[in-house]
């Protein structure tokens, strides 16, 4: 076992905080996106530029074919900063689905336009009905001819769906001789025929989007996973998905607490800095404490994300349960200590809270992942055999 | 012992209930049920109403417009006025500065002052708290200096709910340098937000919403009698409203409500064709808060019978710390029943109800602005630290 980053990773994390650093400015940033429904074209070619979008793209198809703990390395930095890039929705789980699909010509234009910063994606689970549930839905695909299909069906809460050029949308895929329906993944231009987009901010201020698909016409090659396989990928996708969030949210929670020890280092209240105050010493320990419990939960999950599905799901949910509960103490005693400027939105550190609350309720939220986790540890089976 | 409320409590409560019912405008009921910050309009209309019944300052002492009910009567009546989604008025002028008006000023502030807050007619708001005075309020900059039959007035307050709409301020400021400030060197004015040299900028919260602003106070001039009471008793007076403000921040009534439609809200949410409230863990959250709120609301009920006793000022201290911690696990319970919907705001732009994103029911509006504020309850009216210093002192006699 080793826990330090490798030359490589560190060369990596240092390029993302020059990155954040030097180019990224967390108020200029909000502002933006509250004019703009887009992250920043500029920086988002600098993530093209320095490699980021090669990373998790598999070398087969030209990419870097990086590990999960490369991209962690990435989110981290990116969450410590709060830069609203459509990282997750498209170097992550965009690359992730589409390598894993059939190298089609199709796929591999999409793959390149994905790695030099050409094509934002997003992926659209989500329904009125599913609640973090894959196959709780209903949008449907119907294949119509010898090669079209025809998609059907409204996605909800689509993170950065709102600029995405293309949609990996999961349906149920009816084939013509009925038999059984399953979920399988397609890819939607946003510019398709009969594709609706509702774009709306989120809290932390970036922008998902409502989509509907009314009888969206696409070629046979839209299918980008087919439903013998399309759960266990997209479950995989997921798990991995989760721990960058982790990750983002980890550095999310040292960059609030970082600026929280600084406030009370500078502010003075009755005479005296109130770092000086012992109750307040003590609070700043027990984030400390909750955030470092946070990493080796991250840690924990990283080193099962190879683990049989059942095992992953397990260790995974486990990660995000110890995430979620950490994000909310410290985001939300990063305000408290604050006082009245953490209620103030010019100010940065609510918005690490509401970035954190966001995280908290992306593909999952705690009670799914506690669920998750009961369901995946046979807990009185366990006792039994004692 | 009497653990019991009366025949006669229960008729007035039934009586209350039947006018106060009647009373809310429906279109009002839904946006306090929101709990977005309240319109001016809508705070003016509800006092109006209370008003014209006689209701609508019933701690107040009968002498000065009060209803003459007993603690418990007026804690029916606040549950009642919660119950029906009846707006909360606003708390400036009822509940601080009139106190503060009975109590130190002089007849004449009384006889000008109480009968426009009572009827609505007069907004207040709160100039204490300062950049540099926040926890430590006796450090206040601002200051007033006499010149001839004028005060002048400069300085800076921040945080003031309601500066932007309210008529007049009542603030706090350094009267004489000369003396330390919790001995007679504070005083409190009472002067009109239209007065030449106040500019009020506003301050948006992290729920995007707009009720505190920074007031800049540039050489205002205002009349020699504009001071409360008597100069120097500034910090008594102040002192006298923190443990006002503490009591009523116990929030009851309102958590009360909040609670009833959170369980409404997580009966109708789904999980894969199981209702929400029927998971375990919602069950056991939501059954949590309720016996914690029925902690809180008998601690409340004791405090109105022994309001003033020797631990008065510590429990309310209690109060405050456990009031606004239910308040914000209420609401944070409430957007985590909505599951990913939770994400998105919801704010006032989306209110109409049957078109929201994410498909959402119209119930979720308000939902997450609201819990974000919330993150406020236990920042203001004496941030949650400082009301534990205040039990560790007057309960155990110790000091930090
Ligand atoms: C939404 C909102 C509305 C408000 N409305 C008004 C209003 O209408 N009028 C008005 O005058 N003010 C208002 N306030 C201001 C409010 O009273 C102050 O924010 C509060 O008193 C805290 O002061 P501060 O913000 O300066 O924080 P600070 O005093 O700087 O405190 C920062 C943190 O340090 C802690 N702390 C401070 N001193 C100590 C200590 N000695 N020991 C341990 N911990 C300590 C605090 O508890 C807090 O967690 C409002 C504030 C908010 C957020």
């Amino acid at each position: 076992m080793k826990f330090s980053l490798t030359d490589e990773q560190s060369l990596l994390r240092d390029s993302v905080r020059r990155f954040v650093s030097e180019e990224h400015d967390l108020n200029r940033q909000q502002e933006a996106l509250r004019r703009d429904a887009r992250f920043s074209d500029a920086h988002w070619n600098m993530f093209a530029e320095l490699g980021w979008l090669y990373l998790m793209v598999p070398e087969s198809a030209g990419g870097l074919g990086g590990s999960a703990e490369d991209a962690t390395v990435i989110a981290e930095e990116l969450g410590r900063g709060l830069v609203g890039a459509p990282f997750l929705s498209t170097a992550i789980l965009g690359a992730a689905l589409l390598g894993a699909g059939e190298p089609t010509p199709q796929r591999n234009e999409l793959l390149s336009g994905l790695m030099e910063g050409r094509c934002r994606l997003a992926l659209a689970l989500e329904e009125s009905a599913s609640r973090y549930e894959v196959d709780a839905i209903s949008t449907a695909a119907q294949a119509s001819g010898d090669d079209e299909i025809v998609l059907n069906g409204q996605k909800v809460l689509v993170q950065d769906g709102a600029d995405a050029d293309a949609f990996i949308v999961s349906a149920i895929a009816s084939s013509r001789g009925g038999g059984i329906s399953h979920l399988a993944l397609y890819v939607v231009p946003s510019s398709a025929a009969g594709v609706e987009i509702r774009r709306y901010r989120t809290i932390d201020g970036r922008w998902a989007a409502d989509v509907s698909l009314n009888n969206v016409h696409l070629p046979s090659s839209a299918l980008l996973i087919p439903s013998n396989r399309a759960r266990e990928v997209l479950e995989r996708a997921l798990d991995h998905a989760r721990i960058i969030l982790a990750s983002e949210a980890l550095g999310a929670m040292e960059g609030a607490l970082a600026m929280t020890a600084d406030y009370l280092k500078g502010r003075t209240q009755f005479g005296r800095a109130l770092a000086s105050y012992q109750s307040l010493q003590h609070r700043l320990s027990d984030m400390f404490v909750k955030v470092e419990n946070a990493r080796s939960m991250l840690y924990r999950g990283l080193s099962m994300l190879d683990a049989e599905p059942d095992q992953r799901a397990a260790a995974v949910s486990a990660t995000m349960v110890t995430i979620n509960q950490a994000a909310e103490f410290v985001g939300s005693q990063a305000i408290q200590l604050h006082g009245g400027m953490g209620m103030a939105e010019e100010y940065p550190i609510g918005h690490f809270y509401k970035r954190l609350r966001v995280i908290g309720k992306s593909y999952g939220d705690l009670s799914w992942h506690m669920n998750r986790y009961t369901q995946m540890t046979p807990m009185v089976e366990m006792q039994g055999a004692a | 012992m009497d653990l019991k409320f009366s025949k006669e409590d229960e008729a007035f409560r039934m009586m209350v209930r039947e006018f106060v019912r009647a009373a809310v405008p429906s279109d009002m009921a839904l946006r306090t049920r929101q709990g977005f910050h309240s319109t001016k309009e809508d705070l003016q209309t509800w006092n109006r109403i209370l008003f014209e019944k006689g209701w609508a300052a019933p701690h107040w002492p009968k002498e000065y417009g009060g209803t003459g009910w007993t603690p418990l009567q007026i804690y029916i009546f606040e549950e009642e006025c919660a119950a029906a989604d009846a707006p909360f008025l606003s708390y400036f002028g009822l509940r601080l500065l009139g106190p503060l008006i009975y109590t130190f000023g002089s007849d004449e502030q009384k006889a000008a002052l109480l009968p426009p807050i009572l009827s609505g007619e007069t907004f207040w708001c709160q100039g204490f708290s300062e950049p540099s005075a926040g926890s430590d309020l006796a450090s206040v900059k601002t200051t007033a200096v006499r010149d001839g039959n004028e005060w002048v007035i400069n300085g800076q307050k921040i945080w003031t709910t309601e500066a932007h709409y309210a008529d007049r301020m009542f603030c706090l400021a350094r009267t004489d340098p000369t003396v330390p400030p919790q001995k007679g060197g504070l005083s409190i004015f009472l002067f009109d937000m239209n007065a030449p040299g106040i500019s009020v900028r506003p301050i948006i919260t992290i729920d995007e919403g707009h009720s505190v602003n920074e007031v800049f106070l540039d050489n205002v001039r205002i009349p020699a009698d504009a001071v409360l009471g008597r100069v120097g008793d500034g910090w008594t007076q102040a002192k006298f409203l923190l443990s006002h403000e503490r009591v009523s921040n116990a929030q009851v009534p309102r958590s009360k409500r909040d609670l009833e439609l959170l369980k409404q809200i997580a009966a109708q949410e789904r999980a894969g064709g199981q209702r929400i409230i029927d998971l375990p863990e919602v069950r056991q959250r939501i059954a949590e808060l309720e016996i914690d709120l029925y902690g809180l609301e008998w601690s409340v009920l004791r405090e109105l019978f022994n309001g003033h006793g020797a631990k008065s000022q510590p429990i309310a201290s209690g109060l405050k710390i456990l009031g606004s911690e239910i308040q914000q696990r209420l609401s944070t319970l409430l957007t985590d029943v909505l599951g990913p919907k939770g994400i998105v705001l919801y704010d006032e732009k989306e209110g109409s109800g049957d078109d929201l994103p994410g498909n959402a029911p119209s119930y979720v509006v308000g939902s997450t602005a609201r819990q974000l504020f919330l993150r406020a309850a236990s920042i203001y009216a004496g941030a949650n630290e400082i009301q534990r210093t205040i039990i560790a002192k007057q309960v155990f006699n110790l000091s930090s």
